[in-house]
């Protein structure tokens, strides 16, 4: 046991630290809660994903409120995370948990940083004005079922509305980064 | 009454069964569900994880739409009523945030204030009104079938803001489950997430929690589980496969939407209810319906 490789973590050095991070996040809808936490680690205690997370949810915030951006970012915490508000309804401080992750995770977008299946999600709803999308099949299965046709989405509404809040280019953006790592 | 009715992409592309029963039990309940021309995709979480101002605005857009019919709108997808209901509020209550979204929705020659109500079909389904009604056109019992009821987040949760039952402990549809004669159980998982929010970003934990909710609800004791969500309905039923390909051992624990469960109790047919079109098959709760 005293044998053992020791693997030495990574010290935290002050000058690495984006002191304005947290600010970055607070002043934010979905972030605006977040200078409340006292890390009592109620929101991981009950984080359905926890076993799954490299980091746990209160680490998260307190990572932030330090100002450790690159390592929040990168962290695949923020998007496993399933949305579920469980921490939103038990946090003691009235800390909007999974807003908060919303709002890193929009930051972490404008980074680059944006998982395939979420990026193929944003280019249905931009074509289809659908996140998921009907075949001849399911039309079929709704006739056989007696259910009236799906009217068809305006989806010219939708891109032009994602044309203007700039998710075209956000992922857009995220096709060059990948790109550019090839 | 009459309702604006908001389908979603999710139910149309994936669970159309959902659908079939909800309009038959909602005719039985002399419900009139109105389509909403020119509706989209809600959004969905997904989308507002990559930006909130994209997320709000089509919601928005969605809710200017249904202002413009002047009736409350009710969303069958956990997903889409959880995406309406708390965009709704947004709108409601930040004057700065709806100033911003409607000079953007000026544009398409809409606006939006916010409306007077966004339901799930289910507080519907639990309203005196209906519960009366049913009780008064029910034919079959399910004495014998032990159901476990599956709320989804976002019909409970953020609760301040959804209002639907005590997030906890909540009880109104095992009541109405009851009202069939059918006993829900309770389960450890009872509350615990489906898993289908994750699916699009890491399969394998979706998977997960999807195999601790089937497993708890089967240890207890369940016939079916019944839920109120496409998205937990897909992750109960199709995934269920994908599950038992994983453990390597069969569970086949039928999935039924909540109003297929009312619909067997009014003597719907089943095809009629799109049970046949579940993988999970449900032969083996049919003899418990009387």
């Amino acid at each position: 046991m005293s044998d053992r490789e020791i693997e030495f973590k990574k010290p935290i050095r002050t000058a690495d630290l984006d002191s304005q991070f947290k600010n970055e996040v607070a002043k934010t809808y979905e972030g605006r809660t977040i200078l409340y936490c006292y890390q009592c680690g109620t929101c991981s205690a009950g984080c359905p994903v926890l076993n799954a997370l490299d980091l746990m949810p209160h680490q998260i915030i307190r990572m932030v409120l330090l100002g450790l951006k690159q390592e929040v970012l990168e962290s695949s915490t923020i998007w496993l995370c399933a949305s579920c508000y469980l921490c939103n309804e038990r946090c003691p401080q009235g800390v909007e948990i999974s807003n908060v992750f919303f709002a890193l995770k929009n930051i972490a977008a404008q980074h680059h940083i944006i998982p395939k299946g979420l990026k193929q999600l944003a280019e249905n709803l931009l074509r289809l004005g659908a996140t998921a999308e009907m075949t001849e099949f399911q039309e079929e299965e709704r006739g056989d079922l007696g259910l009236p046709a799906v009217p068809k989405a305006d989806s010219q509404a939708i891109q032009e509305i994602l044309c203007r809040t700039g998710l075209d280019k956000l992922i857009e953006k995220k096709n060059q980064s990948q790109e550019e790592e090839k | 009454m009459k309702l604006a009715y908001f389908l979603g992409c999710t139910i149309p592309a994936r669970a159309n069964s959902y659908d079939a029963a909800a309009r038959q039990v909602a005719k039985r309940l002399d419900i009139e569900l109105v389509p909403i021309e020119g509706a989209t995709c809600c959004p969905p979480v997904s989308i507002r994880s990559l930006d909130f101002k994209s997320w709000l605005t089509i919601a928005a857009r969605n809710l200017a739409l249904v202002e413009r019919m002047g009736l409350d709108v009710v969303a069958l997808c956990n997903g889409c009523y959880g995406t309406l209901k708390d965009a709704n509020h947004i709108l409601r209550t930040n004057e700065k945030l709806r100033h911003e979204i409607n000079s953007t929705l000026e544009k398409l020659g809409l606006k939006v204030e916010g409306v007077k109500e966004v339901k799930q079909f289910t507080e519907v389904l639990c309203s005196d009104y209906a519960k009366s009604k049913l009780l008064e056109k029910m034919t079959k019992k399910l004495d014998g079938l032990k159901v476990a009821v599956h709320y989804g987040c976002h019909l409970l949760r953020p609760s301040k803001i959804v209002e639907f039952d005590n997030p906890e402990m909540p009880r109104k549809i095992d009541e109405l489950v009851e009202l069939t004669g059918a006993k829900s159980i309770d389960y450890q998982e009872k509350l615990k997430c489906c898993g289908a929010p994750v699916l699009a970003v890491n399969e394998r934990v979706a998977l997960e929690l999807t195999k601790q909710k089937l497993l708890s609800a089967k240890k207890a004791g369940a016939h079916c589980i019944v839920t109120t969500c496409p998205f937990c309905g897909i992750q109960f039923d199709l995934f269920q496969l994908k599950v038992e390909d994983l453990i390597k051992e069969s569970i086949e624990l039928p999935m039924l939407f909540l109003p297929q469960l009312i619909g067997l109790s009014l003597g719907i047919e089943p095809q009629a209810l799109g049970l046949e079109l579940h993988r999970v098959p449900w032969d083996s709760i049919q003899e418990l319906i009387h």
